[in-house]
């Protein structure tokens, strides 16, 4: 495992290499989006986890900071979902370099998955299979799943989940402040559209029901292959939810397995 | 400066470092950005959270006060965030304790100080202490929410506190809580035993645990190191009031070294931004009072 700083001098963004540990016959690399705010936090554990897993199984894996998140440069007031694409770009760029690898495959999880559609979307030719992670699939939904996480926080305080006007008028989230450009900006998701323009290999593993699911289940139609289903729920924990203490540090090690059996 | 001022400032300039002697503990130093460097401050984890710290508040922590001069070392202990586990063999904290160790020598090989300061909250306020205790080069401690036994005076606010509560009223007069739900397993037969407690909550009051973290505290009081120890209304299960741990550890001398502070309106993680600041904001205070620039 090697952590490292990559990126450019304004943007510089913090990563960490797994060589593979077993040879695969060929070079294969995967790349880790992360999701966001206080969801970022919880899941790092699981996110590592993932990475060793995979490098187990002989791929080379990358995961890493978007800009203004974890150990990157930046606020977090400074996230903006293009940045964040951009940073997607970078890391794989990063890990093509690093791996001789000729494509990638990008597993996203929660906002992460969001962000690795649009780039799998649009960059189809780098991108070889697309594992959505608990995804975020509307924008509204996600918003209103933040906000009730800030609500549902138990601190045992009162909520000052929006800022006074004279400071802003932002928000805060879970102990994340998101300002008001940011929110408008993520209520905007809706990955639906680009599911058309999706490499041919993808899937979505669920562990949490969401009311959009049935939406994708639909966009999905009758490009179902049975034996390759593109979505599938999971019985285990969220990787992104800390209900404290009772899962305090646990990690889906089924969704991880799982997500390992899928890429192999 | 707070967290949404920052953008402003000149990116500080951060390097990854494996310290120890297997190079694997992963840690981000963020170097001073003044000329001559103060003292050096080393950040350690809280529970199972990586270096970044809850909310990010450890990285913009460590751009704060690299700004001010102060080099600044983020890292994991082994098994957590990027830091494989050390040691099949030893404990956690003692393999945590040689670790802290391992990241000292770094900075005093690597920026030639020979003086640092740590900073924890809970687990990680435990650590500070305990190793400060046993490293003369750790010249202050900021412990955020450290553990320390219940008193006197704890339990007899907490019981006046719960008495103040609506819900213990409503919930005797409508057979609900903990109180009756262990009735109801004692003498009700198929009733389920109530979980007691929110967590298995430690318990400090016996007279070993208590010799136990006088002789630590003061250790690391005797080693003359300042100590700065800040309390939450958080943790209202562990201590709820200023004076505890001067109440708990009668037998330490703290004398004039030991800055004591209570937040009751903040949560254990400082999870409100501008409750993050008023830490941020005394921690820069006690530093300049502490360990003053030489610029």
């Amino acid at each position: 495992m090697s952590p490292f700083f990559f990126g450019t001098s304004k943007r510089r963004l913090f990563g960490v290499y797994h060589p593979p540990r077993a040879s695969r016959g060929g070079e294969r690399a995967v790349v880790l989006c992360a999701p966001w705010g206080h969801e970022y936090i919880y899941a790092h554990r699981s996110m590592a986890r993932l990475a060793i897993t995979l490098a187990e199984a002989g791929f080379h894996v990358l995961r890493f900071d978007y800009y203004g998140t974890g150990d990157s440069g930046g606020n977090s007031t400074d996230v903006d979902l293009a940045g964040c694409r951009a940073d997607i770009g970078m890391a794989i760029d990063e890990l093509l370099d690093m791996s001789g690898a000729e494509r990638v495959s990008l597993i996203g999880l929660r906002l992460g998955a969001a962000l690795a559609v649009e780039v799998a979307a649009t960059e189809r030719g780098r991108i070889d299979q697309l594992v959505l992670w608990d995804p975020v699939i509307t924008g509204p939904e996600y918003v209103t799943a933040l906000f009730k996480a800030a609500l549902n926080m138990p601190i045992g305080l009162a909520d000052p989940r929006t800022i006074s006007a004279a400071r802003g008028g932002d928000h805060e989230i879970c102990g994340f402040p998101l300002t008001e450009v940011q929110r408008r900006e993520i209520a905007g998701i809706d990955i639906l559209p680009f599911l058309p323009k999706l490499p041919k290999r993808w899937f979505a593993l669920v562990t949490q029901p969401l009311g959009s699911h049935d939406a994708l289940r639909s966009a999905l139609g009758g490009t179902e292959c049975r034996d390759d289903p593109h979505f599938e729920q999971i019985e285990d924990c969220a990787a992104w939810h800390e209900n404290w203490p009772q899962n305090a540090g646990n990690v889906p090690t089924d969704v991880i397995a799982r997500i390992g059996a899928w890429m192999t | 400066m707070n967290e949404r001022q920052e953008d402003t400032a000149k990116p500080p300039r951060e390097q990854v470092v494996l310290f120890g002697a297997k190079h694997s503990l992963c840690g981000i130093v963020t170097h001073s950005a003044t000329k001559v460097p103060r003292i050096p401050i080393v950040v350690l984890n809280t529970g199972i959270i990586h270096r970044v710290g809850h909310h990010r508040m450890y990285v913009t922590l460590a751009r704060r006060w690299a700004a001010q001069g102060h080099p600044v070392v983020r890292f994991d202990f082994g098994g957590i965030g990027d830091s494989p586990v050390q040691s099949a063999e030893l404990p956690p904290l003692d393999a945590n304790l040689i670790s802290i160790g391992e990241v000292c020598d770094w900075l005093e090989s690597n920026l030639g100080q020979s003086q640092f300061v740590l900073i924890g909250l809970c687990s990680g306020a435990d650590h500070s202490v305990i190793y400060a205790g046993q490293d003369k080069r750790v010249a202050g401690v900021v412990l955020v929410d450290p553990t320390i036994p219940r008193t006197f005076q704890f339990f007899l606010r907490d019981t006046i506190r719960r008495m103040m509560r609506p819900v213990v009223y409503l919930n005797l007069l409508t057979a609900r809580g903990s109180t009756w739900a262990r009735l109801r397993h004692r003498f009700g037969g198929h009733a389920a035993e109530p979980r007691d407690g929110q967590f298995a909550q430690p318990q400090l009051e016996s007279p070993e645990a208590i010799a136990f973290l006088e002789q630590t505290y003061q250790k690391a009081i005797t080693n003359g190191g300042e100590m700065l120890a800040v309390f939450t209304g958080g943790h209202s299960f562990q201590h709820n009031y200023r004076r505890q741990l001067w109440d708990a550890l009668p037998n330490v001398k703290f004398g004039k070294q030991l800055d004591l502070r209570y937040f009751k309106d903040s949560d254990h993680t400082f999870t409100y931004v501008h409750h993050r600041e008023r830490l941020f904001s005394l921690i820069d205070d006690w530093l300049d009072k502490k360990f003053p620039s030489s610029d």
